[in-house]
């Protein structure tokens, strides 16, 4: 079960270490700065599930996941909102924008994975 | 006589005044018209009784020959003379023997049979007066004359008088009436004018008011009276404003006061609200910067204790656990700062959702039991079976469990820590009991203050903000409960945290 995974963060430290997590279990990461690019991205290599940090430079991350959503042909690709917002409310804030998990940051290396791969499998059910 | 009292009392000074001269009129008046009646009817008997005796007289001499020659019808035709006189009747003569010697009846009255009479009686009954008269020639007693003389007439006179009188006293009490209108208004206007301007007085507060009269009387003395009245009136009236202006100018200084204070602490309160927003926002976007590193920090020393990036010797392994340590930490440490700052701007809000309690317990103390296990310590849990599902904030819940039980752990270095939950009458109550070191009587009240730890030596080597109790504190008093701590100094402290089962009940 190798999937395509898109990544959208804009420290490349936190990108270098979510893809390093990932592609060791075999996973094809795409990534993305930004919201704009991401979104462009998104549209065309229609990944399995999108990572999404929330604080982006220009458009933020629910921004970007409104926009996502309202592309038919994306509409039904799992977001996962990871991010280090840890205020009330931003989960909530998370779903309503059309996100389908919220990681929390610092991420846990031992489980990351399996958060992540729990929403693919969620969406093939 | 108390209700023609009452009555009088109850009138007017002008009827009164009206009353009294009428019925004085009156009274003179009736007293007038019944003397003059009494007087009237003597008069009349006086005058009846002269005039018939005068003609008694007359006819009594014109009988005298008749008498002589005992000539009975000589007698009754001088009685027929009679005829021109109204009201005599009836007429006898009686002879020296008292024997009738003539009579006279006038047409129309019946022969009156007159009982025997003493000699020249007379005599008057209220219809008739019989008049005796004692005919004598030179001296020589011949007979005696009756008259008997009808006198009802007398009450046509009197009934006549009557009238008249009535009249005249009706006609008097006119006159009288008017006059006493006019003489009352000397007496009654200037009370009742004075009365009406008491009235206004009453009604307008004008005390400028005055009243004129001339005159030296009570009436002069009461309107000297009212006028000095509403002078002092008038006095203190101007005093009064006087007071009250004074009052309101202080009144209006003092709202100035009031607002230009108000206006300082609100620009205070403004700025104090501004700086606590900075605050928080600071805050919170500072612990967001400071997780980002560190997300890369624990990231990767777990990726590399993992061994995903290869083989790794004891001593580096042992290094990179002391950075994952110190960096949990660290991580720790800015949530509980990002977590006061959230509940001191109170932006920390409750989301309250039904979960099952125990579950919840038995979940975070596995969380903790490899921390207790380290430092070989037990970790008993007692949950009431009886509590199941309540509603509460299960992530705040949770933290305030696993502040208590690592605060407990920290402070224990024999025994360890029991766990009892029970469910008091609506209200879950968590007790956190360790067989640590204790704290001083003086020091619990510190023990819930931020950025304290307690000075006892033993505290100092231990890690830790010294803000968890009093985020748990703040946190359970969010959920409508709070936290208590029962301790003896070197044998072990118990924390007891309580909240309701649903907010629907307050403690």
């Amino acid at each position: 079960m190798k999937a395509n995974i898109l990544v959208i963060e804009d420290n490349e430290q936190n990108l270098y270490l979510i893809t390093y997590i990932l592609e060791k279990r075999g996973h094809t990461i795409i990534s993305a700065m930004d919201g704009e690019s991401g979104i462009k991205t998104a549209g065309k290599v229609k990944p399995d599930i999108i990572l999404l940090d929330i604080q982006l430079p220009g458009m933020d991350g629910y921004e970007v996941a409104k926009r996502l959503k309202s592309i038919p042909e994306l509409n039904d690709i799992p977001i996962v909102a990871v991010t280090s917002y840890a205020m009330v409310g931003d989960r909530e804030k998370a779903l309503e924008s059309g996100c389908t998990g919220y990681i929390e940051k610092p991420i846990n290396p031992e489980t990351f994975t399996e958060e992540v791969e729990s929403y693919l499998k969620n969406r093939k059910e | 006589m108390g209700i023609p009292k009452i009555f009088f009392s109850k009138l007017s000074i002008k009827s009164k005044l009206i009353l009294i001269q009428i019925l004085t009129t009156f009274v003179i008046l009736v007293s007038f018209v019944i003397y003059y009646m009494v007087d009237e009817i003597n008069e009349f008997e006086t005058f009846s009784l002269m005039q018939y005796s005068s003609v008694a007289q007359v006819i009594g001499s014109n009988c005298t020959p008749a008498l002589h020659f005992l000539d009975k019808d000589a007698a009754e035709n001088v009685m027929l003379s009679l005829e021109t006189q109204k009201y005599i009747v009836n007429a006898w003569i009686f002879d020296e023997k008292d024997i009738l010697f003539a009579k006279y009846n006038k047409e129309g009255y019946s022969e009156f049979s007159y009982p025997f009479y003493e000699n020249a009686i007379t005599k008057t009954k209220s219809e008739f007066m019989i008049i005796a008269k004692q005919i004598k020639d030179s001296g020589e007693l011949l007979g005696t004359l009756f008259l008997r003389i009808d006198i009802t007439y007398k009450w046509v006179i009197i009934k006549k008088n009557i009238i008249v009188a009535a009249f005249l006293l009706f006609v008097g009490m006119i006159v009288a009436f008017f006059l006493s209108m006019n003489t009352q208004k000397r007496i009654s206007e200037p009370i009742l004018k004075l009365v009406e301007v008491a009235k206004n007085v009453t009604v307008s507060g004008d005390f400028s008011t005055r009243v004129h009269n001339e005159s030296t009387d009570e009436i002069g003395v009461l309107y000297k009276g009212f006028n000095k009245l509403m002078g002092r009136l008038q006095l203190q009236e101007r005093k009064r404003d006087e007071f009250e202006n004074e009052l309101k100018k202080h009144k209006e200084r003092l709202e100035e006061i009031v607002e230009a204070r108000t206006a300082e602490l609100e620009k205070a309160r403004d700025q104090a609200e501004e700086a606590d927003k900075l605050k928080s926002a600071f805050l919170a976007s500072m612990s967001h910067e400071l997780r980002t590193p560190l997300n890369s920090i624990i990231g990767f020393t777990g990726i590399i204790l993992q061994k995903l990036s290869g083989p790794l010797n004891s001593e580096q392994e042992k290094q990179l656990n002391m950075v994952k340590n110190s960096s949990h930490h660290l991580l720790s440490l800015i949530n509980d700062v990002l977590d006061i700052s959230k509940i001191e701007s109170g932006r920390l809000k409750v989301d309250r959702e039904d979960f099952d309690l125990g579950k919840l317990i038995n979940n975070t103390i596995i969380e903790l039991k490899p921390l207790a296990a380290k430092k070989g310590l037990y970790l008993n849990i007692n949950i009431d079976n009886s509590i199941g599902k309540i509603n509460s904030d299960p992530r705040r819940v949770k933290q305030i469990i696993i502040n208590l039980v690592n605060n407990a752990i920290k402070f224990t270095e024999e025994g360890g820590v029991t766990i009892n939950c029970r469910v008091e009458n609506k209200k879950i109550v968590i007790d956190v009991c360790d067989s640590g070191i204790g704290i001083k009587k003086g020091d619990i009240k510190y023990l819930f203050e931020t950025f304290r730890q307690l000075d006892g030596g033993l505290s100092r080597i231990k890690e830790g903000t010294g803000l968890g109790l009093a985020i748990s504190r703040r946190l359970a008093q969010l959920l409508n409960g709070g936290i208590t701590v029962k301790s003896k100094f070197g044998s072990g402290s118990t924390f007891t945290v309580f909240f309701p089962t649903s907010k629907d009940f307050e403690l």
